[in-house]
């Protein structure tokens, strides 16, 4: 695995403008519940819930998965519309790159990396997935969303996220997933980010602009690229603390191509990138138009965690 | 796999010869631990019986399955011998070895069934119903027949008697109540223990150690040890200390024969030492495997005449392995499996198969004119006849092996009138040579073998 | 520091005589949640049952078990000796091998390996860098009778466990010196007389048999040796350490107070773990735990190693109450625990430790209490595809309250139907056990327990529901209704056969013997003793140590008198 330090130096720099949110810290919430109480439950609506009280738990959430979202029939791809725009080939807008239909239909999405991937891997390495996958399940991409101040995981007004790095080596089902509920320290020495006053609504949580970094599978290597502006969305099960979504938000060109010149063994690499990334790039244009960035949308699932009440953590 | 030395009278003039002597000038004096060709000068004109007189050797094994069968599916179509009658689906996979079976029907094991399970096993095996002492205390009344038979022939060879088996538990063969003998599980120590150090091939003339003098001696002093100690005791602790005195006397006796020359059968040779113990996986045991690595090592063993006595417990009474694919335990589906039942079908198919391969290993040591399953009486059988409701009827009992002439094969019997199983055993003992008038206690007691299936 | 024993006797006394009144007339204590065991009050003096009611057992002659040979070996030689990896198998009897051990014997190949075990432990004493451990002695020819007495009387009483007189020491010394002088070799002969030692019955087999009482009621005193190798088997499972010898050789083990000091002290010694290990792996069938098999089809989180971390936290959750002097039934209701990464990602709570195992609370609104919400016995009693409320049930019954479950009857149907629309829950499925009347009888007495831990799945993880299906945990024991897991925890902790029922399992497993109606009256005393200490654990093995059961034996029925024979170096 290639890590490329001055990356993460130039990420740490700018967390420095994000602030964590400041929701309490209760306790832990175990998933074993009690049986139902056979009085009815009140049900408490904290859909107008405010961060300024910190009643609420603390979940902790592991990506369990991490895919692309790819192309599924022509013109069709999950991802969100990042520039407010539907643009067509040739277009005024992202630089003239067609936007795709989300499979519920709505126009826009934004996902640039779903015409981009199926280049990159015809020039050689495992699939995406698998090598994604691998470093999951090996414990080198461990990545935990800290939710604070729940209230209810269907409707609450004000919750607080944190995105980053675990620590630890998960052990793995007999299906070859990582096992919910295990604890994992946090590596501060990764990249973090945070968004205050998350709003979840009829069980999706949805939060962002936030900084993320999805893993650049290539060549049997897995690089930390960032993901600018990202936008997360959270479908969650109550009952099963598990959940299911998209991330989705910019990758520079300019990001990809260190890391491709970063590749030993990978010469034609550079090149494919720069010629087909500024091609197929739609975001982010410059003072010419020209757009410097792709947009990017990945698929996870994410299962319950914990973290070592004494880990290490940010501030 | 067993190996096949190649048959064939030698051209040799039938010289009076020692063997060691034979040996030296063949191969130049140098001790030798691999086949040897077929030696007909060993035997008499006729192939059939050892040149000093005695008869071939008879032998007799146990191959025992947990959790019984399906008696629709096991029963075959039509009696009598040849092609009177067809193998069952449950027997399909002893196709190859249909002439050298008889397969015996609608015999009722007639002790009464107290304990599931071990209220057959016991008298099946034992011909006397199970000693219960109290709920969860119960053990054989009386010896296995593979050690009655042990007592009886297995004074000459260097083991009277061998257990194994793939997933045995302890296994099942008594020396009489709470006294059993631990089946081996393990390939490579069912090989260390035969063929290992102490083994001596046909040919190996090289000077005993002296090292087994001085175990003899050791032997001795424990043996002095186990006087004074026995005297101590009451009586019933006596007969226990006793049984393990009685094996320091027959490892001595062992060690004896060590001293003495090695075996002078022509079929014997070192099987291939097994390279791996078989380990689980997935939580499923590796049965056909292991069982096969065992019967290679066995049947050397036999033609080695390290032993004449054998049981195989490929599985033990109750056992809920996760056999042949299966969803659940074995156990467990012969109780929960609905209607007919296809994966205890399929468990009891297989371990059918198992039981043809060990015949088919015994076939491939030839002897004499014939092979060494010629001269085996094999018993096949379980602790219950449908898992389900622990039935003692139809009780699933297969031979195999002509016992030196004195045993029909290719033949299906079924008995008309739930006759006691007892009678088998009977044959049994008879034609091992065990003298007996009657075999059983109360229920079980029978004078009759079953004459139908005796040559 | 504790109260006068008459008035703590009372206080117990009354203690269970209260718990039998609450089990009778159905008063609950409620809701779910922890609770403290019950204490309670009066007072009524009872003494230790009477001579003429005291019915003792006569020696079981146990034979070592492959742990006990082990253990005995490395103690007595040295940690770093490799002991055989195959002995003669430990039989069960009626599922407990410490009985067994006292009705086993030794088959051919048991011989065969103990003959084997003994040249390969020996091979290694007479090395060069181990035969200081034999003697310091340094032969001067090939049959030094010197150096192979010194041999004999250093190691001759630790493998036999008493001392050895001079005929016997004259047998080896022969040995000795005949094989030196044969292989020109002293320490080839020593070898061979360390083998014969290790295969002597005196090593092998506990003849723990007594010394007859002049009073000729039949019974007998063990002697200070015999007390040193029960006790030692019993607290360490292993032979007695040197200081036990020494203390049996100056006859302190004679006088309660010589008794009570020495076991008080082993229980202290770190290797009072093991022995208490080996007692609980044997009441509770830990061991097979070792061999569990699930489907990894069905269970996804099953790996190979759970059997064994299971394991583990029983034994350390046990140890805890032993060691830190708990009131022992909080076994049944506790929320302590020791769990592993493993078991905390399965039992859905934070990780108390990055490695290994460490102590940690269950949280509050759990519904896993106790030994009845360990993955170890959740997943034995349960089939490797699915759970099984029969098999915890019968576990409860049997190994926790000592009830007897005859056997079924034999030639019955005893399927029970595949989930379906009709019988979607297991509760639904064996409904056939409660209502058919032949199958009722036992069944009643297993189902509805075991069908309370049906949350539990059969790996011992919680779930909500069965498939989609509703579980429900309510049930009865014995008169006491209870809706949750919880409760039956809280049930099982105050029920009247617990403590009992741990008594009996401790006589049993130390003598070897299965216990009968006679021994009644002296299991409750033993009873009454331990709720006097509050259910320390360590207090109940104390007074079972001093108890006659422990210190005496009967004479066998059709003993042959040999009475007057005292063995050399025997008292």
């Amino acid at each position: 695995m290639g890590y490329l330090t001055k990356h993460s130096l130039l990420l740490l720099s700018l967390l420095a403008s994000f602030a964590l949110a400041g929701c309490a810290e209760p306790e832990d919430t175990p998933p074993e519940q009690e049986p139902e109480d056979t009085e009815q439950q009140q049900i408490v609506d904290y859909s107008e819930d405010t961060c300024d009280d910190n009643s609420g738990e603390r979940h902790v959430y592991l990506v369990r998965t991490m895919a692309v979202a790819r192309e599924t029939e022509t013109g069709v791809a999950r991802g969100f519309d990042l520039d407010d725009a539907v643009s067509e080939n040739g277009g005024s807008t992202g630089c003239g790159r067609p936007d795709f239909t989300s499979p519920d239909g709505e126009e826009g999405i934004d996902n640039q990396f779903a015409r981009l991937l199926p280049t990159i891997e015809s020039v050689g390495g495992a699939a995406f997935e698998t090598l994604v996958q691998n470093a999951i399940n090996e414990g080198d991409l461990l990545i935990l969303i800290e939710l604070t101040d729940v209230d209810s995981l269907e409707n609450d007004g004000c919750v607080g996220l944190d995105v980053m790095y675990g620590v630890g080596t998960p052990y793995l089902s007999t299906d070859s997933y990582v096992e919910p509920w295990q604890t994992y320290d946090i590596d501060i020495n990764r990249p973090h980010s945070s968004v205050d006053e998350v709003a979840i609504r009829g069980g999706r949580l949805e939060a962002g602009p936030l900084l993320f970094q999805i893993p650049f599978a290539v060549f049997d290597f897995i690089f930390p690229v960032d993901l600018l502006d990202a936008r997360i969305q959270l479908d969650f099960d109550a009952k099963e603390r598990t959940g299911s979504g998209l991330i989705s938000g910019a990758i520079t060109v300019e990001n990809m191509l260190d890391i491709a010149n970063g590749i030993e063994g990978g010469e034609q690499f550079p090149p494919l990138i720069d010629r087909i990334g500024r091609r197929m790039a739609d975001l982010q244009p410059d003072d010419e138009k020209k757009c410097q960035a792709l947009s990017t949308a990945m698929t996870i699932d994410v299962i319950g965690a914990f973290i070592y009440p004494d880990s290490e953590r940010f501030e | 796999m067993a190996q096949t030395p190649k048959k064939g009278r030698s051209e040799m003039k039938k010289n009076k010869t020692t063997r060691r002597a034979f040996l030296r000038g063949v191969l130049g004096g140098a001790a030798v631990t691999v086949a040897l060709p077929m030696l007909d000068l060993f035997l008499d004109d006729n192939g059939e019986a050892l040149a000093d007189g005695s008869a071939l050797p008879r032998r007799f094994g146990i191959y025992y399955w947990g959790n019984g069968m399906i008696p629709d599916r096991w029963t075959p179509e039509g009696t009598g011998m040849g092609d009177a009658w067809k193998l069952s689906p449950e027997l399909a996979l002893l196709e190859p070895v249909k002439d050298d079976i008889t397969v015996i029907t609608g015999m009722s094991v007639k002790a009464q069934n107290i304990e599931p399970h071990w209220s057959g096993i016991a008298a099946i095996l034992s011909g006397v119903p199970l000693l219960h002492r109290s709920q969860q205390d119960y053990t054989f009344a009386a010896p296995s027949i593979d050690q009655l038979i042990a007592d009886e022939v297995g004074k000459n060879t260097r083991f009277p008697s061998l257990e194994l088996g793939a997933q045995p538990r302890l296994g099942l063969s008594h020396r009489g109540p709470d006294q059993i003998n631990p089946a081996e599980d393990s390939p490579q120590r069912l090989f260390e223990r035969i063929f290992g150090v102490g083994f001596r091939a046909p040919g190996d003339n090289s000077e005993p150690d002296p090292s087994i003098g001085w175990r003899r001696s050791v032997l001795d002093v424990v043996k002095e040890d186990n006087e004074r100690f026995k005297k101590k005791l009451g009586a019933r602790d006596r007969i226990r200390l006793e049984q393990h005195f009685e094996g320091v006397r027959a490892l001595e006796l062992r060690l004896a024969r060590l001293q003495e020359d090695p075996p002078q059968l022509a079929a014997c040779s070192v099987p291939e030492m097994p390279t791996s113990d078989f380990p689980d996986i997935d939580g499923r045991p590796q049965l056909k495997a292991k069982n096969r690595a065992m019967c290679d090592v066995l049947a050397l063993a036999l033609a080695c005449d390290q032993t004449r006595v054998f049981s195989n417990f490929i599985t033990w009474p109750l056992n809920n392995l996760l056999l042949a694919q299966t969803s659940g335990g074995h156990h467990q589906l012969t109780h929960d499996e609905p209607g007919d039942q296809p994966q205890v079908d399929t468990i009891v198919t297989e371990l059918m198969g198992e039981l043809s391969y060990m015949i088919q290993a015994l076939r491939n040591i030839p002897e004499g004119e014939g092979t060494l399953l010629d001269n085996c009486a094999v018993f096949a059988t379980s602790d219950v006849s449908l898992g389900k409701t622990h039935s003692l009827d139809e009780f699933p009992i297969i031979l195999a092996g002509g016992a030196g002439g004195k045993l029909k094969t290719g033949m299906h019997y079924r008995s008309a009138a739930r006759e006691n199983a007892n009678k088998v055993l009977l044959t049994l003992l008879r034609a091992m040579g065990l003298q007996l008038a009657e075999f059983g206690v109360d229920e079980t007691y029978t004078q009759d073998g079953l004459t139908a299936v005796e040559a | 520091m504790f109260e006068t024993s008459s008035r703590r006797r009372k206080r117990a006394l009354e203690s269970i005589a209260l718990s039998f009144v609450l089990f009778t007339f159905g008063a609950t204590s409620g809701c779910g949640g922890e609770k403290s065991p019950e204490d309670t009050t009066q007072p009524e003096a009872v003494e230790q049952p009477a001579e003429a009611d005291l019915e003792i057992p006569a020696a079981s002659v146990p034979r070592l078990t492959a742990a006990q040979y082990r253990n005995s070996v490395q103690d007595i030689f040295g940690e770093d000796i490799i002991t055989p990896p195959t002995l003669e198998p430990d039989i069960e009897s009626g599922g407990f091998t410490a009985i067994g051990a006292g009705i086993s014997t030794v088959s051919p190949r048991g011989v065969e390996l103990y003959e084997e075990g003994a040249y390969a432990i020996s091979v290694q004493l007479v090395a060069e860098d181990k035969r200081e451990r034999l003697t310091d002695c340094a032969p001067f020819s090939p049959q030094d009778e010197d150096c192979f007495e010194a041999i004999v009387d250093r190691i001759g009483p630790r493998l036999f466990r008493r001392p050895i007189g001079g005929e016997e020491r004259a047998k080896y010394v022969a040995l000795g010196k005949k094989i030196g002088g044969e292989a020109n070799d002293f320490w080839v002969g020593a070898r061979y007389m360390l083998a014969a030692m290790l295969q002597s019955p005196n090593f092998l087999w506990r003849g723990e048999l007594g010394t007859p009482k002049a009073d000729s009621s039949g019974r007998r005193t063990l002697n200070n040796y015999e007390l040193a190798s029960r006790l030692s088997f019993f607290l360490w499972n292993t032979t007695p350490d040197d200081a036990l010898l020494e203390a049996a050789r100056e006859g302190e083990l004679s006088t309660s107070k010589g008794l009570e000091e020495h076991t008080r002290r082993m229980l202290e010694d770190d290797r009072a773990k093991v022995g208490m290990r080996a007692f609980f792996s044997d009441i509770f069938d830990l061991d097979a735990l070792l061999e569990l098999t699930k489907d990894p089809t069905i269970y996804k989180v099953y790996s190979p190693e759970l059997g064994l971390w299971a394991r583990e936290q029983t034994l350390l959750t046990i140890e805890d109450l032993i060691f830190e002097d708990q009131d022992f039934r909080t076994l049944m209701n506790t929320r302590e625990t020791y769990l592993n990464r493993k078991l905390a990602s399965m039992y859905g709570v934070v990780s108390p430790t990055r490695e290994g195992f460490a102590r940690t609370t269950l949280p509050e609104d759990s519904q896993r209490f106790g030994l009845i919400g360990h993955a170890s016995v959740l997943s034995l009693y349960s089939h490797p595809v699915s759970t099984s409320a029969t098999l915890r049930g019968k576990f409860i019954r049997e190994r926790l309250l000592c009830d007897i479950i005859p056997s079924p009857p034999a030639d019955v149907d005893t399927s029970i139907p595949e989930p379906s629309g009709e019988t979607p829950t297991l509760r639904d499925r064996v409904a056939e056990h409660l209502e058919n009347p032949s199958c009722a009888g036992c069944h009643n007495k297993m189902d509805p327990i075991g069908l309370a831990l049906e949350n539990f799945d059969g790996v011992g993880v919680w779930r909500e529901d069965d498939d989609g299906h509703a579980i429900d945990p309510s049930g009865n024991l014995d008169g006491e209704d209870f809706t949750t897991p919880a409760e039956l925890a809280d049930l099982l902790t105050n029920h009247p056969r617990l403590t009992r029922c741990m008594v009996q399992h401790a006589i049993q497993y130390s003598t070897g013997n299965r216990l009968t109606p006679a021994q009644q009256p002296l299991i409750t005393y033993l009873d009454i003793e331990f709720a006097a200490s509050e259910f320390r654990f360590k207090e109940l093995i104390v007074a079972l140590v001093l108890s006659p059961i422990f210190r005496e034996t009967t004479a066998p029925s059709d003993d042959i008198d040999h009475g007057a024979d005292a063995e050399e170096g025997e008292e």
